[in-house]
């Protein structure tokens, strides 16, 4: 819908950071302690109906204050319109759960807290999804080199003296 | 000659080396350990058009104990390498690797924290077919260059040994 930012922005008051509808998908950016209660009003009420959580992602700004940024994807299949609520969030903080709004955010913020770090608070199960359990560091952050932490053998032929270069 | 003279028609001489490398170079039993995109052209090259069945290679088993041949196709990360060293081991002698791809090869174009550089690091290699993916023709080759290496092989020296740990 059209005034879909404007909805919601009438809805929610001044817990709403900020919006835009200029770029297409809409987005809001709110803050992470409404989260679960803003989620569950976007769910259900109408006129918004968002039953489809589509992904969540993260954003690693390395040099900013909050240095990271939560982005969840939704989508209404009933009312047919989508938008994207960011949250800002700062290094060792953490995040309410929405596996109680959708439960399939499980995975999502299982892959969130694997590739992060991000914390996710009230979650069944949260640990690593994609890489090995002992594994150490968070490999989506900038800081994390895309070789890898450990400089192992198999990285280059002992003969091959060429490949010295590091990312 | 000499003695298949008195023998009749129905009987030949061969040395046993020839006779056993002649069977097992020519029913190889390929066990597609398809990860990612290179196993779609192995599909493609038993299919029809390419046809492996007739290298011997018409039963794909997918259980490493009913096969010789590992055919390791695709991208092998890192959480799938104990996986792959397991499958490896738990294949009767005689067996062949055949690394397809340049993801099983070499890590291909991923090198990441996450991706294994090269299946040789973790079990021996007999042929490695480059290419992203390799054509069924480069698939073909590399079945027949393996042919040509079982074709030389030795009965009676034993194949190197596998340390399991």
């Amino acid at each position: 819908m059209s005034e879909l930012i404007e909805t919601i922005k009438n809805r929610f008051r001044d817990r709403i950071v900020s919006g835009q509808e200029r770029f297409k998908p809409k987005s809001i950016k709110i803050k992470s302690s409404d989260l679960v209660e803003i989620m569950t009003a976007l769910k259900d009420e109408e006129p918004f109906r968002f039953n489809q959580l589509l992904d969540i992602a993260g954003v690693d700004f390395l040099n900013q204050k909050p240095r990271f940024m939560v982005v969840y994807i939704l989508l209404s299949t009933i009312k047919n319109h989508r938008l994207i609520v960011e949250v800002d969030i700062n290094e060792n903080d953490s995040i309410p759960s929405l596996t109680s709004v959708w439960c399939g955010a499980d995975w999502f913020e299982r892959e969130l807290y694997d590739m992060f770090g991000i914390k996710v608070v009230g979650h069944p199960c949260l640990k690593r999804i994609l890489m090995s359990e002992d594994f150490e560091s968070y490999p989506l952050r900038k800081d994390f080199p895309v070789r890898g932490l450990t400089p192992s053998e198999q990285r280059y032929a002992p003969w091959d003296k060429r490949r010295t270069r590091e990312y | 000659m000499g003695l298949e003279e008195k023998l009749g028609n129905n009987i030949f001489t061969t040395r046993l080396n020839k006779i056993v490398n002649w069977a097992r170079k020519n029913s190889l039993w390929p066990m597609p350990f398809g990860t990612a995109c290179c196993a779609i052209e192995f599909m493609a090259t038993v299919g029809p058009r390419f046809d492996l069945a007739r290298f011997g290679a018409e039963a794909i088993r997918f259980s490493p104990r009913q096969a010789d041949l590992l055919l390791v196709a695709g991208t092998i990360v890192n959480k799938m390498a104990p996986v792959l060293k397991k499958i490896y081991v738990q294949m009767a002698e005689p067996k062949w690797v055949i690394s397809m791809g340049s993801c099983a090869t070499s890590g291909g174009i991923f090198d990441t924290y996450s991706t294994l550089q090269g299946i040789d690091t973790i079990i021996p290699v007999d042929v490695y077919v480059a290419g992203c993916p390799p054509r069924p023709e480069a698939l073909i080759d590399a079945i027949m260059q393996l042919q040509e290496m079982i074709k030389q092989e030795s009965v009676i020296r034993p194949r190197k040994a596998v340390t399991v740990g």
